[in-house]
């Protein structure tokens, strides 16, 4: 008998393909304002605040109450409710914090809201490196968030591990590289920003890599039967074509070898935009990867 | 009547589900939807593909082929996962040592769903709410000292209910007398859902 | 009795206390907050309940055939609309078969099903097609009538077949009052073969299923060959309670049962081969001298004589005029008469005798023959056959000797063929250990009681409790017993006169009464056949079943819920009455008739004579005053007479019956049978030697024996298996089997045992074709692959897929009731030529769907 079947997953909560775009745009746009840091673009500053926008209203779609937000807000605050064991309840304030930040810094990226003059604090802030580092920090907290939401949502045995926040911040940060990449393809910031991006990339494709094959290593030898189920059909099982050639061939593999391209014989817009495309979508890969593997500890064997 | 943090609840109410004596034949399932969710008798529950019952049935086998069936449910675990995790605390402790749910506070997240290592929960398809052991029909029913739906339509004397804390209660000297589990013992969440493994 | 402990207090019904909380479910979920207040641990005020606007109802569950005792709890002001009533198991501990099993508790979701039918239908397109309009009761009463007196006139009464499982006492009314012989339960593929072999080896007043049955309550240790005891359901909870005092059960099934789950052991065999493991149980007992030789002397007929040619020695051979039910036996120095005061005859003995023609004869007790019988059925041999280990089989026995243990006699027994053999061979099992009519034996129902409502005089009068008189000369013999005389019911006998002109006359119209002919009746395709031909089909049910399809009228019936009715309860030593209220009407858009009231109208419409003789007078043509007044008097009738059997008060009867939904007269007397009341066998014995078939020429010797199940083709290769069905105490009856959570709980896949599943490289959920290798219907179903069936066979649940109605096209949320397979599309047809029984397994082929 297929120990799978005996764990009834059902598709009751949903986490799959919604999530894993929330998870990846929300990774865009963390890491993003840490990049934002050093590269502080225009372009940038409206990816991150899109991607969080966007990022948001999937987590909201995704809510089967999400009509009660206001009541439960109204309600949590009278009664003090918050739980503040919760992930969820700190990505709430971390988000809630790290949108504010963003529309801010997209506020001061704007010439033309700049013209009125109530707005242009805005413009002070954007250049503040206290302010920018608190962004920078939000962003950072916000990946970290939400690699920790689904690695304390304890049902689900192959998420219950301490590498999935970390695994999240390499992979949005290679997210953020190419981001940069393809903004160097459209020439919307400078060679050496990219230049910079592209060694960095590297170095980080290599530690993704790394990451993930210790996250399927790790479950599938000393994980528990549910993580060791979720690894496997990772690792052989019917997710193993979108973890093999989605998250490391297309996400990992492709942009180190364009990478090294690149470095032995110089820059190739369409190759780089290839590249970050890739990488991009290699991010997305993982994530929801990872999200469809998880299964719940079989009760009975 | 909610737990705050820290509080002992006054009761401790348990379900003890006797597999011994279960003879698979359903009636808690349904007793339990018709009690519970009375709207949804004639409605597919679409996530489990199956009747909206806080109770399913899991079929399986042991190392020896022996087929083996467990009735899984909300464990009311004592130290639950669902809990924690909820972002506004709309699921909580009641001072029946009972999981609830305050639905005010519910925005439907699934954060429950998905941390709950026993994945008893259903989603109300009107409604949204995270759906589960126990519905409020049997809830009220314990208030007004009664038993719950599934242990009344019992014929086989499978299922019972009661208090941890009472020396004298018929689940606690059942415990006491008989072989018993708890399912997923090392998942640390203390669940109050007994398996008796004999009838004698 | 209860009765007794109450006197003096408070009227109150026990519905709560001390061992289930009782009447309270879902009280408040129904807003009932008020009625909380009446509960007490002393049971629950029912005075103060109902001036609080709520009644308690009890009843007895229909949703099978058991019958057993639910409650209903009711806001009597309340509109019928669902949430009037709620129902569960009756809560009263002394209830002899209380509880609410699976299907019981879908009775609420019938009751407001969308499948429920709620006016007469009129057939308007092709027989099957399921095209219909609705028509008034007036018309479709008038119409039906006019049809089935043209078939009358044209045919004879005796070419109209009322095909029936539960309803005989309600359809009464018209079969009798039409003098029409062929009312024909549908038990060939039921009981039959049980119902024939106790005949055989006990009598017919010992060969009812619901007769003869294991003492649950005090039960050690209990073998079910091919049962599931999932009803009736109270079985389950005295078992229960028996478990706790560390009784043990095991269940002999090709499938495994559900009700092994609680704790049960399942010994996987082979189909049909429960006669072979019995007899090697039996070999067992008898070579390991595990027998009660007493019981053995004075109880069964092992000690009787028999001739050469397998008949028994009986005076009739020695006399002219000699008494042939005078059996002789060997009272160790000579042949005596068996009936002799204090004879306790001899076991061991061969002989010969001369005869009154003068010829010598070999005699040998039935024993001796049964010790050479019981060589050919060593524990080595019957393990081959059936599939388990030689191990188990001696470990049962060894386990029945020693826990003092009983095989239980089944009840649904009707399988491969060959069941008659294996129901002997268990009575074989269970009189070597001579555990009869004791605490924890093989004990017998006492009768109950209670006065039937019509009854038939020999000379064919047909007299009403109420004193009418109807003169009619009696009817003659029904079809079915025309063609095979020992049934009980065979319905096979209608579908070959229709379809092959078989029988000693043509049967030209049908009347279904609430009887599911497509998941009843084998062969589906020759039972399609038959509808196409006959002249006239008439249906009565409550939902659409499909046999509705096929019918050219449908006349929607009452439920339990909305009806009364008085009867014994059966699978109990204690003889008891119950009375079932009507809990609630009819759902108001259903305009549904009770059964009695359908038969009376018919008949008023074909003989206004004979409905006025029967007392059915023009008043009681509305519904409500037939049921108030013309029902209510002859309960009334039957409660007196009841109380006169009993010698109690008729008054203190009624009002005990209302109250707690059952009166029982007298507990548990056991010692009786055999040691005081002797069976009805000829010899008065259990004949373990069957003397009735033997002498009838259907066999040659009276033992059970193992027979290859003859009823369909055998099954060879690794792609043909057995196709075995049984119940689920979730879903599997014809009227549970269409509850929208059936789809969910009972289970409509096809089992397979994983190494056949690997053999045929089949994975779990794949859709498959199933064959049949004699009917040759094939069907697409999905395969569940599972431990919880015998390699080599498939099995799925009776009454939970397969259903074809149009209807469940149409109606959302029940598509599920059409997907699975129903077992009839596969099966024969084969009738055993002596018993009349029919069969439900069959044999298939398994197809990979590219």
């Amino acid at each position: 008998m297929n120990v799978a079947d005996l764990t009834l997953q059902a598709d009751v909560a949903h986490w799959s393909w919604t999530i894993a775009l929330f998870l990846w745009f929300v990774g865009i746009a963390g890491m993003g304002s840490v990049a934002y840091y050093f590269s502080r673009k225009a372009p940038l500053a409206i990816t991150i605040f899109a991607s969080l926008v966007i990022g948001l209203l999937l987590v909201v779609s995704h809510l089967t109450r999400w009509w009660n937000l206001p009541v439960t807000i109204f309600y949590a605050v009278l009664e003090l409710s918050f739980n503040f064991q919760s992930w969820m309840f700190w990505g709430f304030v971390i988000l809630s914090v790290h949108l504010v930040f963003s529309a801010v810094v997209v506020l001061a990226n704007i010439p033309y809201l700049q013209r009125f003059w109530f707005l242009r604090w805005g413009a002070v802030l954007n250049q503040s490196n206290l302010f920018l580092g608190g962004f920078a920090f939000a962003g950072f907290m916000a990946t970290v968030y939400s690699g920790f939401l689904i690695s304390t949502a304890a049902g689900v045995p192959l998420w219950n591990t301490a590498l999935i926040p970390v695994l999240w911040v390499i992979s949005a940060s290679v997210a953020t590289v190419a981001v940069l990449e393809l903004f160097y393809v459209f020439g919307w910031v400078e060679e050496r920003e990219a230049a910079f991006g592209l060694r960095i990339g590297m170095g980080l494709d290599v530690m993704k890599l790394l990451a993930v094959l210790a996250f399927i290593h790790i479950s599938l030898t000393v994980g528990t039967m549910g993580a060791q189920i979720g690894a496997e059909r990772m690792f052989s099982g019917d997710l193993a074509m979108l973890t093999w050639i989605g998250v490391i061939g297309i996400g990992i593999l492709l942009p180190l070898a364009i990478g090294a391209f690149t470095l032995l014989f110089g820059k190739k817009k369409p190759l780089l935009a290839v590249s970050a495309v890739a990488a991009l979508a290699g991010v997305l890969f993982l994530r929801a990867a990872v999200l469809l593997a998880g299964i719940w500890e079989p009760l009975v064997i | 009547m909610r737990l705050r943090r820290g509080q002992k609840p006054t009761r401790r109410l348990a379900h003890v589900w006797n597999e011994a004596n279960c003879t698979a034949c359903g009636a808690c399932i349904i007793a339990c939807t018709a009690t519970n969710a009375p709207e949804m008798m004639h409605r597919e529950e679409k996530g489990w593909n199956s009747l909206a019952s806080n109770i399913r049935r899991i079929e399986s086998a042991n190392a020896q082929g022996r087929p083996t069936m467990l009735l899984n449910q909300c464990q009311h675990c004592e130290d639950a996962p669902c809990v924690h995790t909820c972002p506004f605390g709309a699921v909580y402790y009641n001072d029946d040592g009972l999981v609830a749910i305050d639905e005010r506070l519910c925005i439907g997240c699934s954060y429950c769903v998905a941390a709950c290592p026993y994945n008893v929960r259903w989603m109300h398809p009107d409604n949204g709410l995270p759906k589960k052991c126990m519905g409020q029909a049997c809830l009220d029913l314990v208030a007004a000292n009664q038993q719950p739906a599934c242990v009344q339509a019992c014929p086989a004397n499978a299922r019972d209910f009661g208090d941890l804390n009472d020396p004298n209660s018929s689940v606690t000297q059942t415990l006491r007398r008989l072989p018993n589990r708890v399912l997923l013992e090392k998942a640390g969440t203390k669940p109050k859902y007994f398996i008796v493994e004999s009838a004698s | 009795m209860n009765t007794v402990e109450r006197k003096g207090m408070k009227r109150r019904t026990f519905l709560g206390g001390a061992t289930a909380a009782g009447i309270g479910a879902v009280l408040i979920n129904k807003g009932w907050v008020d009625a909380a207040g009446f509960f007490g641990p002393n049971g629950v005020d029912i005075e103060g309940l109902q001036q609080a606007g709520y009644d308690v109802r009890h009843t007895i569950c229909h949703q099978c055939g058991a019958a057993c005792g639910l409650t209903g709890l009711v806001k009597t002001d309340a509109p019928a609309n669902g949430d009037n009533f709620v129902v569960f198991g009756n809560q009263n501990p002394e209830h002899p078969q209380r509880g609410m099993c699976g299907r019981g508790a879908t009775a609420p979701s019938t009751w407001n099903s969308p499948l429920r039918l709620k006016k007469p239908l009129k057939r308007v397109g092709e027989r099957g097609s399921g095209e219909f309009e609705e028509i008034s009761w007036e018309q479709a009463l008038d119409e039906v009538a006019e049809r089935l007196k043209g078939v009358i006139d044209e045919h004879g009464v005796r070419s109209i077949c009322f095909a029936r499982h539960n309803f005989q006492n309600e359809i009464a009314w018209l079969t009798m009052g039409l003098n029409a012989p062929n009312l024909i339960g549908q038990a060939s593929t039921c009981n039959t073969a049980g119902v024939v072999a106790r005949r055989w080896m006990m009598g017919g007043a010992f060969s009812h299923h619901a007769v003869i049955d294991p003492d649950y309550d005090n039960c050690r240790f209990v073998l079910l060959p091919g049962r599931t005891l999932n009803a009736p359901i109270g079985a389950q909870f005295r078992l229960a309670k028996a478990k706790e005092r560390g009784a043990r059960v095991a269940f002999l099934n090709p499938a495994h049962p559900d009700t092994a789950y609680g704790d049960g052991e399942w010994i996987s065999c082979v189909p049909g081969t429960d006669d072979v493991f019995m007899l090697g149980v039996a070999k067992v007992l008898v070579d390991e001298n595990r027998y009660d030789e007493n019981f053995v002397r004075r109880y069964t007929n092992l000690p009787y004589l028999i001739k050469a040619d397998g008949q028994p020695l009986s005076e009739a051979d020695f006399e002219e005029e000699g008494d042939e039910n005078r059996f002789k036996v060997f009272n160790g120095e000579e042949i005596v008469d068996h009936d002799l005061d204090g004879l306790v005859p001899e076991l061991a003995y061969t002989g010969s005798v001369t005869l009154k023609d003068g010829s010598e004869v070999e005699v040998s007790t039935a024993w001796n023959l049964l010790l050479t019988h019981l060589n050919d059925y060593t524990p080595q041999r019957a393990a081959r056959v059936a599939g388990v280990p030689v191990a188990t089989i001696v470990r049962i026995a060894r386990t029945l000797h020693t826990m003092d243990g009983v095989v239980e006699d089944t009840w649904y027994n009707t399988r491969n063929g060959n069941d008659s053999d294996a129901i002997m061979a268990l009575m074989t099992v269970n009189g070597l250990l001579g555990n009869f009519d004791k605490p924890g034996g093989m004990c017998f129902r006492p009768g109950h009681g209670v006065p039937g409502t019509l009854s038939r005089d020999s000379d064919g009068t047909i007299r009403t409790r109420m004193g009418r008189e109807l003169a009619l000369p009696p009817p003659g013999r029904r079809i079915d017993q025309e063609m095979f005389p020992e049934t009980n019911g065979t319905f096979e006998a209608v579908v070959r006169s229709v379809v092959d002109g078989e029988g000693p006359y043509p049967i030209k119209a049908l009347f279904n009464v609430d009887a599911t002919l497509f998941h009843r009746d084998p062969n589906t395709r020759r039972i399609e056949e038959m509808l196409r031909k006959l002249d006239l089909v008439i249906t009565t049910d409550i939902l659409h079943q499909e046999i509705c399809d096929w019918s050219d009228y449908v006349l929607p019936t009452d439920m339990f819920l909305e009806r009364r009715l008085l009867r014994g309860v059966g699978w109990t030593f204690k003889p008891t009455a119950v009375l079932a209220q009507a809990v609630t009407a009819p759902p108001p858009d259903a305009d549904v008739r009770q059964i009695d009231w359908v038969g009376l109208e018919l008949l008023r419409r074909i003989y206004p004579d004979r409905a006025l003789s029967l007392g059915y007078e023009e008043r009681f043509h509305a519904h409500d005053v037939f049921q108030d007044e013309f029902l209510g008097a002859i309960e009334d009738r039957r409660i007196e007479g009841l109380a006169a059997n009993w010698n109690r008060d008729p008054a203190q009867v009624k009002e005990e019956l209302l109250r707690e939904g059952f009166v029982t007269f007298r507990d548990i007397e056991y010692g009786n049978v055999p040691y005081k009341r002797p069976f009805a066998s000829p010899s008065g014995k259990l004949e373990i030697y069957a003397f009735h078939p033997v002498r009838r020429g259907y066999r040659e010797h009276g033992f059970a024996r193992h027979i290859e199940p003859p009823a369909f083709t055998m099954p060879s290769g690794r792609r043909e298996f057995y196709l075995v069905n049984g119940k689920s105490p979730s879903g599997s009856s014809a009227v549970a089997g269409l509850a929208f959570s059936t789809q969910y709980l009972a289970d409509n896949s096809v089992w397979i045992h994983p190494d056949d599943a690997a053999h045929l490289q089949i994975s779990d959920g794949e859709e498959v074709e199933l064959e049949g290798l004699d009917t040759g219907w094939v069907a697409k179903t999905r395969l569940k692959v599972t431990h919880r069936v015998h390699p080599g066979t498939l099995f799925t649940y009776s009454y939970v897929g397969g259903n074809r109605q149009r209807i469940l096209e149409q109606t959302k949320g029940f598509e599920g009731l059409a997907k699975g397979i129903n077992p009839h599309w596969f099966t024969t047809g084969w009738i055993d030529p002596t018993t009349g029984s029919a069969f439900n397994n069959a044999s298939v082929r398994i197809r990979r769907v590219v």
